[in-house]
């Protein structure tokens, strides 16, 4: 049996359908937050990432060459993309601009069952405003279409961190070598690690005590109240518009789901700013992340323009939610069973005119029975002489008597459960 | 949200008995419960999974558990990317490159292209040699690794030794460190964000634990 290759993955029936809900329902609050759609490609210029996720990330690109030698890559996530047509098409349109996708994204990962090669990113960007305003709309839209999947009561929250405050901390009191080992302390928050490598440069124990004061604060409101000692002026700077951030988003009312992480760094490398991501209780890896990258649009156009925005990843929230527990809006499904194939297909006209899925059997046994062809109908309808139908409930066995129009007022308009 | 954190420790070898014995020292005793692989804890709040160290990482990548001691070896080899909280004293180990004696391989310089090197650790040693751009083949075999160059499976071997006796014993020479290894408490990073408060406690009372034992000597390890 051929199944399908590491990393990717078959959704068959409920499972798809859990999946499209999913999607749709993603798609209904970014249009309501005023965000409106793109598609792109999903082969690019590897140059689309290659001068803008950085060396770890480009690293796990699906890369190969067009016809012609030029090299491409497969879409390995959606903002860099959504920047290349921002800068392509949009750049004299009305500012700042709201834009989602959802599209499929391609990544090697490692060989773990749970890590997408090929995965579907749901993602919204706010492009043209650096106001800390924005930062906070994309935080609280990402909430928003979380809590729209109804995950708002398992523990969705999300941890907040700076792109560049702790690299600054750490580059101005090292060097480019230990910088590095340092960035990779910091990524598996190897604090005993941090404060070996400073001892070992020589470097005061105060240095190291401002950033393992700001990796262990948590809360919102502990870091406003803090008095940081990291003493440049772009550290000064940084921390002032992270502070305004976290007021921003006070306003949103998210403050109880905001919590701080430092040690948050992202694999992409256009982030500026800063950059957080979105947890469930119970689903071991976020379902999604983000933040701000003011320098990324400029590298498609020559003009840096400020941006936020996130992406969720669709596959792990499915892992997390599972089929049946997005609210569905699947139709009724009816089954017709006629040797007058001409008034079968009437009645399924009229039942999808209505909203149902309808479908008629293409067995010539018309007995009012439920066999393996009625398997996952809600309703069987075998309509007898003179405009009567019989109909079964499939889910309790009940049969009634009636005629058509009784039938679809009956049956309870709508269709959609 | 006060769910129990679920701390995976070894189930056997090396660092069974020492992350056990740092456990109770740190206040928490495990009431091991028959066949089941979940015990108690004299902490309520806190249960224990008995796992083996090399399927510690793969646990924590998922958030099967929350907290668990493994090797920074294993860690590195499994590709996990999780919090490392806390290095503990024991289970100290070097990842190195050994080769026979008589193989006339002094340094990573002499290693052929096409060699084949016996590994238990095989992405490390995948990665470490194409680092160098050096061509080899990778052998992964379970244990006894340092028995396949006499066997005539392997060129080199990449295994773990802590005082290089086993290798010597084989008549394999130690040409070059990858990493250095010690026991870690390593923690998946979203329970780490949602129960941080009671994590952070465990781990301080780890670290006294780990700053009493560095007064009272070495402690108790066992072959490698």
């Amino acid at each position: 049996m051929l199944g399908t290759p590491l990393g990717t993955r078959d959704y068959a029936l409920e499972e798809a359908e859990a999946y499209s809900r999913l999607e749709r329902e993603l798609e209904r609050t970014f249009r309501l937050w005023g965000y409106r759609e793109v598609r792109t490609p999903c082969l690019e210029s590897l140059e689309v990432f290659s001068k803008t996720i950085g060396p770890r990330a480009v690293d796990r690109a699906f890369k190969f060459q067009d016809y012609d030698g030029k090299l491409l890559a497969l879409r390995a996530e959606g903002t860099a993309p959504t920047a290349r047509l921002f800068a392509a098409s949009l750049l004299n349109g009305p500012r700042p601009c709201r834009l989602f996708y959802i599209a499929k994204a391609f990544r090697f990962a490692t060989d773990f069952p749970g890590d997408y090669r090929e995965f579907s990113q749901a993602g919204a960007e706010l492009i043209g405003s650096g106001d800390p305003s924005s930062d906070a709309e994309v935080i609280a839209l990402s909430i928003d279409a979380l809590e729209g999947l109804g995950l708002g009561p398992r523990g969705l929250r999300v941890d907040l961190g700076h792109a560049n405050l702790i690299k600054e901390a750490i580059s101005s009191s090292l060097g480019e070598p230990e910088r590095e080992l340092a960035l990779d302390l910091l990524r598996r928050r190897d604090l005993g690690g941090i404060l070996n490598l400073f001892e070992r440069k020589g470097l005061s124990r105060g240095a190291y005590d401002s950033i393992a004061r700001l990796l262990r604060c948590r809360r919102a409101d502990e870091f406003l109240a803090m008095d940081f000692p990291i003493a440049n002026e772009r550290t000064r700077e940084m921390l002032r518009g992270f502070s305004k951030v976290i007021e921003e988003a006070e306003g949103y009312g998210i403050g109880d789901r905001l919590f701080l992480d430092f040690s948050l760094i992202r694999d992409l490398e256009y982030y500026t700013g800063a950059v957080f991501e979105i947890s469930i209780e119970g689903i071991g890896m976020p379902v999604g992340g983000g933040g701000r990258y003011d320098g990324l649009v400029g590298k498609f156009c020559g003009t840096d323009i400020p941006a936020v925005g996130f992406a969720l990843n669709i596959n792990r929230l499915m892992e997390g939610v599972g089929p049946g527990s997005v609210k569905g809006d699947r139709p009724k499904r009816v089954l017709i069973k006629s040797r007058d194939r001409r008034g079968a297909i009437e009645i399924a006209r009229a039942l999808r005119g209505k909203g149902f899925a309808a479908v008629v059997s293409l067995e010539r046994n018309c007995s009012m029975s439920k066999g393996p062809d009625s398997e996952g109908f809600d309703f069987l309808i075998v309509p007898g002489p003179g405009g009567s139908v019989r109909v079964m409930d499939l889910r309790d066995g009940s049969v009634e008597e009636s005629t058509l129009e009784g039938l679809l007022a009956g049956l309870g308009g709508g269709g959609f459960e | 949200m006060n769910r129990r954190i679920r701390l995976a420790i070894p189930s056997k070898g090396r660092l069974h008995g020492p992350s056990i014995d740092i456990m109770s020292r740190a206040g928490v005793e495990i009431y091991p419960k028959g066949r089941s692989y979940l015990s108690e804890t004299s902490d309520p709040s806190l249960e224990v999974l008995l796992a083996r160290a090399k399927d510690v990482p793969l646990y924590l990548h998922y958030g099967a558990a929350d907290l668990g001691i493994t090797g920074y070896d294993l860690i590195v080899e499994r590709g996990a990317e999780l919090y490392e909280l806390l290095s503990l004293p024991y289970g100290e180990c070097k990842l190195v490159v050994a080769a026979p004696e008589d193989s006339g391989i002094r340094s990573i310089e002499d290693v052929k292209p096409g060699s084949v090197v016996a590994t238990s650790h095989p992405r490390t040693a995948s990665k470490f040699f194409e680092g160098l751009n050096k061509d080899v083949r990778i052998l992964e075999l379970e244990g006894s690794i340092e028995v396949a160059p006499r066997l005539g499976l392997a060129d080199l071997v990449v295994d773990i030794s802590s005082s290089g006796e086993t290798l010597r014993r084989n008549g394999l020479r130690v040409i070059c460190p990858i990493l250095e290894s010690t026991a870690k408490l390593a923690c998946n990073k979203v329970s780490y964000r949602a129960s941080q408060d009671r994590i952070d406690s465990l781990v301080k009372r780890l670290e006294e634990a780990v700053r009493v034992m560095g007064h009272e000597g070495p402690p108790r390890q066992g072959a490698g």
